[in-house]
């Protein structure tokens, strides 16, 4: 990592992940801009509050205090809160694979000998069902942590959308689920 | 906490007055069959499903007319696939009374299956998310059971009893889920609540209880893979007197397997506690409220008979 704030990511592909989220939003508040044209109530909050957002994606280092105060913490808390989520995402999904692994640690040894050894039909047909197991518990591990990332991430994004002053079922926040808190 | 999390009752009430208008409703040719089918001691475990689901992503709310509208629709549906079932089955019985094509034959009774799947469709109005979940359903369903048919006496094991039992039983149930939540977060947990709910009545069928209205024996002599029945052929002469039953004349071969599969019972036990663990795991991570999807596993679970 460098040690300059402006400078770019060492890792080429967050830098393009960065560029993209750039464009993703200016090409958001632009459509917006032009909805707002189009007889959409002008100064929309969501509007503002993603317009606000993309300058700082723009210029990083003006968050730290030349910025509005609260576009700056806006910027610091999404950000935070979406690197925490995908950080624990991650490191849940990791865990659950080790457990899985230490789970089925005999089958190691057992492929092992299968490699070595004559394995009786009754053998060969319990190794691979307990293969055929773990392949798909492994599925399901990065299928459900893949849905609650999901998950997490379109309630952190609802929260973006709604106007911090907004009654709790304003639209578009007026379903129990977009109420629901986000749990990193 | 389980009593009062599955307690539906109004909404029961409210779903079998509709299950009586949909009847009265109906060309008065059918009203009788119709009766039979419908009136008959249902468990209404699929609505149960709904409910809960619904419960559990709009915790405190009523249930309103069109969740109840979508438990008349998974119960029409479910019907279907049993009065198809108890004729491909020669199921002289059903719920303590005679099967639909017993009592008025086998015309009446594919008949009034087209009758309710049509009906079942118009009733949708049109609704698209409904349409393709039904549609779905009735897919998934057809193709489960032809896959079933096709892989009997096969010696698969127990990986390949989820996929089979998850695209029959599971179906129906994920489906129920996505019609309670219409978010489909709850659609692995409907999953895997069908795949418990399918290997219970796998065990209880063995077991030799009739508390799920199954006939272990129909499995048995035509090669069904139950769940356990997927964990007993794992021994070669298991295997072998399950793939063919006449190999060994002078042998009779199904008493071997009955015998065989209550052995395995135990493990069975031991794998519809795992199966029930994935769903609790789902209900917590995906539900506002998991209470009623809770109990709802733990009533699901109770059925083996264990």
């Amino acid at each position: 990592m460098s040690d300059t704030e402006d400078a770019a990511p060492e890792w080429p592909g967050g830098g393009l992940m960065w560029q993209a989220i750039l464009a993703a939003a200016q090409q958001f508040v632009a459509g917006g801009r032009q909805g707002a044209a189009a007889g959409m109530p002008p100064g929309d909050a969501t509007s503002d509050r993603l317009a606000l957002l993309a300058g700082l994606l723009k210029s990083p280092g003006a968050a730290a205090g030349t910025a509005d105060d609260n576009a700056g913490r806006l910027a610091v808390e999404f950000l935070g809160q979406a690197s925490l989520i995908a950080m624990a995402s991650g490191f849940r999904y990791w865990r659950r694979l080790m457990r899985l692994f230490d789970q089925h640690a005999a089958l190691g040894g057992r492929l092992g000998l299968a490699g070595t050894q004559a394995l009786s039909e009754e053998e060969q047909r319990l190794l691979a069902e307990e293969v055929r197991g773990l392949a798909r518990e492994v599925g399901d591990a990065a299928s459900q942590e893949g849905r609650r990332f999901a998950l997490e991430m379109e309630l952190l994004g609802l929260t973006l959308a709604t106007p911090p002053d907004a009654p709790p079922d304003a639209p578009p926040n007026n379903s129990p689920r977009r109420r629901k808190r986000v749990k990193a | 906490m389980a009593n009062d999390a599955l307690d539906f009752s109004v909404e029961m009430h409210a779903l079998t007055t509709a299950i009586e208008a949909w009847i009265g409703d109906c060309d008065p040719e059918l009203h009788e069959a119709l009766r039979w089918q419908f009136l008959a001691g249902s468990k209404y475990f699929r609505p149960m499903t709904i409910f809960s689901c619904r419960r559990a992503v709009h915790p405190g709310a009523t249930i309103p007319p069109e969740t109840i509208e979508a438990a008349l629709l998974i119960e029409l549906f479910h019907n279907v696939s049993l009065i198809v079932d108890d004729i491909v089955d020669h199921s002289d019985a059903r719920r303590g009374r005679l099967t639909l094509h017993r009592k008025f034959g086998q015309l009446h009774a594919f008949m009034t299956s087209g009758y309710i799947v049509a009906d079942g469709f118009r009733r949708t109005s049109g609704d698209p998310g409904l349409i393709e979940l039904l549609a779905e359903l009735l897919q998934r369903l057809a193709v489960a059971e032809c896959m079933q048919w096709r892989l009997r006496r096969r010696p698969a094991g127990y990986e390949d009893w989820r996929i089979i039992a998850g695209e029959d039983t599971g179906t129906m149930f994920e489906v129920a889920a996505c019609l309670g939540d219409r978010t489909q977060r709850l659609r692995k947990f409907g999953g895997l609540l069908g795949l418990l709910y399918h290997g219970c009545d796998d065990v209880a069928d063995v077991r030799g209880t009739t508390a799920l209205g199954g006939g272990g024996f129909d499995d048995l002599r035509d090669g069904i893979l139950t769940l356990p029945a997927a964990l007993a052929i794992s021994d070669p002469a298991v295997a072998l007197a399950f793939a063919d039953p006449s190999a060994n004349p002078g042998e009779d071969a199904l008493p071997f397997l009955a015998e065989a599969f209550r052995a395995r019972l135990p493990e069975a036990e031991a794998r519809l506690d795992q199966i029930a663990e994935e769903a609790r795991s789902e209900a917590r991570l995906f539900a506002d409220d998991p209470d009623p999807l809770l109990a709802l596993i733990e009533r699901t679970r109770v059925l083996s008979g264990a």
